[in-house]
């Protein structure tokens, strides 16, 4: 489909015997904030690197504004803005002065686009510091500003709010809503932290030992993840025509023979319950499940601790 | 191209590696001037071309042009380059171009305080048009001559110590060689002398070297050594044509070095 800003295919990247990615399918939608969730090492970096064209895929394509990267690195990577890793910058210049050596080489005639984007990430433009000066979080600063200098349609951002600051994390989290909401920007975010990405992101992928989990909504994952109603009862399959005729809803999964598990809550879970009954159908347990997003997390990667 | 060009220079900006490296072009001359009674124009100038060259530019234009290339890796600035886009193609050729300039510039340095010292201490400037000349064709050459080197550094991609190592040893070896006749001494031909990059430029600038005040030794050697001299378009030739293949093998690698 042709409204998928970015669109991989089977996207795979082996380093000798490890697939740091393996068989990637990821959709970024125009307009939306993609988050790109996974622990350390999961890939994330990799994936962006293939998508920026600076590593080649071992197996597979992508897809950038509808045409493939490969070959056409020329006229996609000038609307794409990112940021991969650590920050890497001139130590012997001032933060204007390297932004000054990308602004010309990407064509920038207009002086002021420096000084804006210093600006929007709050850092001094007319300052002697040298970037070698820099603490952590301003040399983060300024590789964001770097990534929206030039206006582009996409961020590539892996792990952005990297050594800010709480209000520095806050400032950011708001930039990049409104580089999404108010100028329609696509916006492709990693991070190993779940509440960041759940807080920014529309649309959530999460990538574990290389291989996509699972692509959805933030609403649709948090429906998945969070709160269900779990009935044991003596026919499963039973219950789920119930749910079906009686209530019009089709939220649920028959687990097994006896199990089954419902995905709304709105629903009166006494109701449902008075509705088995009457069917003839023998409850032995109704549970209201309540997951964090952070446990699904880690059920889904399988994994024990998460940051 | 010219863009990428002009934001390496913006580079160099406070690096003090390349405003020490380029002092040194001042101590050979100075020094050269003070030791010797009565030096000429002549000697000054071949001061500046030969040992200034041979044995300082070389290895400096090696060091500076590897810190060029390893900078973007050691800052992580390559892939904010990559991204931008520029190939890594024509960020080599800029990277070379600036070291072209920064020898030529070396060379102009070391003859305009030779012609300082000279003016000082009153000794005739006779035939300085030539010399202007000859220096300029120096620091090109030179830049050629050091590009063998630069590819054995960049193609084993270690950290400076090795590439000023290995640097001082080219040096070391091409200086050796440039006064041992068996590199010296061999007609033009398909033979290895002719492909030795200093030797070969030796053998090209000692033939303008006057013979007015030159005792009777070195007449002898002058006129024994004639047979070997190689005319300019063949001294740019072998350079240049050398100088091309090593920036074409480096391109090479450098292309395929990983982020
Ligand atoms: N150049 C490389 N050579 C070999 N293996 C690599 C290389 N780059 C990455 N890897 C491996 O690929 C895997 C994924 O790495 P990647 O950097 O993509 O992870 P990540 O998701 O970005 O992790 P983090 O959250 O720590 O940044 C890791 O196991 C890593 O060791
Ligand atoms: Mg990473």
């Amino acid at each position: 489909m042709s409204d998928y800003i970015i669109k991989t295919k089977n996207l795979t990247k082996q380093y000798g015997a490890l697939k740091s990615v393996n068989s990637l399918n990821i959709h970024v939608r125009k307009g939306r904030i993609y988050g790109l969730l996974g622990r350390n090492g999961a890939g994330k970096t990799t994936t962006m690197k293939m998508l920026l064209g600076l590593t080649k895929p071992t197996v597979g394509d992508v897809m950038i504004f509808g045409k493939s990267l490969a070959g056409n690195e020329k006229s996609i990577l000038p609307h794409i803005g990112s940021l991969i890793e650590s920050p890497g910058f001139y130590p012997n210049l001032t933060g204007a002065e390297n932004l000054q050596i990308f602004a010309a080489l990407r064509g920038i005639s207009d002086k002021s686009k420096v000084k804006d984007s210093l600006e929007l990430v709050s850092l001094p433009y007319r300052d002697k510091k040298l970037y070698s000066q820099y603490s952590l979080g301003m040399k983060q600063r300024l590789a964001i500003a770097l990534a929206v200098m030039h206006d582009p349609e996409l961020l590539i951002l892996d792990e952005p709010i990297n050594g800010l600051d709480p209000i520095g994390i806050a400032e950011v989290r708001a930039f990049i809503r409104k580089l999404c909401d108010d100028r329609g920007k696509t916006i492709l975010i990693s991070s190993h932290i779940l509440s960041e990405i759940a807080l920014l992101a529309d649309d959530i992928g999460i990538i574990d030992k290389g291989v996509l989990l699972e692509e959805e909504s933030l609403s649709e994952l948090e429906a998945k993840s969070s709160r269900h109603v779990r009935f044991t009862v003596s026919d499963a399959a039973c219950a789920a025509k119930i749910l079906e005729h009686r209530f019009h809803e089709y939220r649920y999964a028959v687990q097994d023979a006896h199990c089954l598990q419902l995905h709304n809550l709105d629903l009166s879970v006494g109701r449902i319950i008075k509705a088995f009954v009457t069917e003839g159908l023998e409850i032995s347990e109704a549970f209201v499940h309540e997951e964090s997003l952070e446990n699904y997390f880690k059920r889904v990667t399988g994994g024990e601790g998460i940051a | 191209m010219l863009k990428l060009i002009r934001c390496e220079f913006w580079k160099i900006k406070r690096k003090k590696l390349f405003h020490i490296a380029f002092l040194t072009t001042f101590i050979m001359p100075v020094f050269y001037f003070m030791i010797i009674k009565d030096a000429n124009l002549d000697n000054l100038m071949s001061v500046v071309q030969e040992e200034n060259g041979f044995l300082v530019l070389i290895p400096l234009s090696i060091i500076l042009a590897a810190s060029l290339f390893f900078e973007e890796q050691d800052h992580d600035t390559l892939k904010n380059l990559l991204c931008v886009p520029v190939t890594r193609r024509r960020l080599s050729l800029a990277k070379l171009f600036v070291v072209l300039v920064f020898d030529i510039a070396y060379e102009l340095a070391g003859f305009f305080v030779s012609l300082l010292l000279a003016l000082l201490s009153r000794i005739p400037l006779t035939g300085t048009g030539r010399e202007l000349l000859l220096t300029i064709a120096c620091g090109a050459l030179l830049w050629a001559a050091s590009m063998p080197c630069l590819l054995l550094v960049i193609w084993c991609n270690r950290s400076y110590i090795i590439s000023v190592i290995i640097a001082f040893a080219y040096t070391m070896l091409s200086y050796i060689l440039h006064i041992s006749d068996a590199a010296i001494r061999v007609p033009l031909g398909l033979n290895i002398p002719t492909l030795l990059p200093v030797p070969v430029i030796f053998r090209w600038l000692y033939q303008f070297h006057s013979l007015e005040d030159a005792g009777p030794v070195i007449t002898k050697f002058y006129e024994s050594f004639s047979p070997y001299f190689v005319p300019t378009p063949t001294v740019f030739a072998i350079l240049m044509g050398e100088a091309l293949l090593c920036i074409m093998i480096m391109i090479k690698i450098y292309e395929r070095q990983k982020i």
